[in-house]
């Protein structure tokens, strides 16, 4: 029990209350991180004034769907918070892609000063962030949301670049995605590297031709050999366990790719996470 | 509706099968390496002339050839990439303005999009039911 706690029992009369103590200028404060459109934030808890009386609540909150950080503040007046729980509605995030912090502060406006950390942690539809009980989590830890990503469909003669966006952290499972070469001679070879915006620090190329007037499929993963499947299909071997933060960049690299030569659409996997800052 | 990238030409959806927004960033130019009127420099690939000279491994030589007497199994070596001018990155920069308030941005707006048909919709509808 803090001073504030002391000072408000001896005035009112309850002497000890269960669970975390609030004073008039303490609030409850929101913030979370989320990529999906329509998600709310639903808030719900119990707290014991300090004349005995037990007061539940909930609390809503809309976050931005750009995986950038909201905030909203609830006060609570005086009294102790007993027990709280979050959880998503209106949509049906993964885990991984809605994040929630639950801090008191003192102060009704942002910014206002962080007290302390009470929970933590990815919720969904069905998994609930509780005080007490959840373990306070980084977003960058567990399990992120595996998500299958229609990519840029390049223009013709240029190469295939996906960025990851502001706010992700991308683990690259695999891309898919097939060349179209034109007429005009020359082999061309395929490879896919991952930069950080624009050193190359490792990648995977294909020993084969790839020649002109032919259409090809590129299979990207950790397939564990490199090989050319059938006349149409190549399987190619990527390192494994490849981390990307925001910025970073995975792009094929076509050697004498012509201006002529056009690579569809990629679709590819990632296990995204969020930077929760 | 699809957009159209007016510095890249790529086409791409805003909001993908899974719910969540797409961030386009143009991907680099590729540029060859050629000698033009004896001076060696990078060449947009687009931009190549026939009289351009380019260098390409052939069996196991590397030889100096005009573009326009590549052969079939010629491959030029030595591309390299370099950044759009007026490239589109779509991605979110967030800053704290005189006034504190946050404000975002998409980083950098290129030359812009235009909505699209795609050629063949993403999601064939099922003509003769099975």
């Amino acid at each position: 029990m803090s001073n504030g706690a002391a000072a408000a029992a001896g005035k009112h009369g309850l002497l000890v209350g269960p669970g975390f103590f609030f004073d008039n200028d303490d609030s409850l404060q929101l913030t979370a991180w989320n990529a999906l459109a329509n998600v709310v934030l639903t808030l719900t808890g119990r707290f014991v004034r300090v004349d005995g009386t037990v007061e539940p609540f909930v609390e809503r909150h809309v976050p931005n769907t750009n995986r950038t950080a909201s905030t909203a503040i609830f006060p609570r007046g005086q009294g102790w918070l007993t027990d709280l729980s979050i959880i998503a509605s209106g949509a049906t995030p993964l885990r991984g892609q809605t994040f929630a912090r639950v801090d008191v502060v003192r102060g009704q406006t942002s910014p206002s000063i962080v007290l302390s950390t009470i929970a933590q942690g990815y919720v969904t539809a069905t998994k609930r962030l509780a005080y007490p009980g959840s373990v306070i989590e980084d977003s960058l830890s567990g399990a992120g949301a595996l998500r299958s990503i229609l990519g840029t469909d390049p223009g013709a003669g240029v190469e295939i670049a996906e960025t990851v966006p502001t706010g992700a952290r991308w683990r690259f499972v695999s891309l898919r995605a097939a060349l179209v070469t034109s007429a005009v001679a020359a082999n061309r070879n395929v490879g896919l590297f991952f930069d950080d915006g624009s050193a190359i620090f490792a990648g995977a190329a294909v020993n084969f031709n790839h020649a002109a007037s032919l259409t090809f499929t590129y299979h990207f993963g950790q397939v564990g050999q490199t090989f050319v499947q059938t006349s149409s299909q190549a399987m190619v071997s990527t390192p494994g366990n490849i981390i990307l933060p925001a910025g970073f960049r995975f792009r094929t690299i076509t050697s004498a790719i012509d201006v002529g030569d056009n690579w569809g659409a990629p679709q590819y996997g990632v296990e995204e996470f969020l930077e929760a800052a | 509706m699809a957009k159209q990238c007016q510095a890249c030409m790529g086409v791409y959806e805003a909001i993908g099968d899974d719910g969540l927004p797409y961030f386009h960033v143009c991907p680099p130019i590729t540029c060859a390496v050629v000698k033009r009127n004896g001076r060696v420099g990078l060449v947009p690939i687009a931009r190549l002339q026939d009289t351009d000279l380019v260098r390409v491994q052939r069996g196991a030589d590397v030889v100096e050839v005009a573009v326009s007497d590549l052969l079939p199994d010629d491959q030029r070596i030595g591309d390299r990439t370099i950044d759009r001018p007026s490239g589109r990155d779509e991605n979110l920069e967030v800053f704290v303005n005189t006034q504190r308030q946050r404000i975002t941005r998409i980083k950098a707006e290129g030359l812009g999009t235009v909505d699209v048909a795609p050629d063949q919709p993403a999601r064939l509808p099922v003509l003769d039911a099975p």
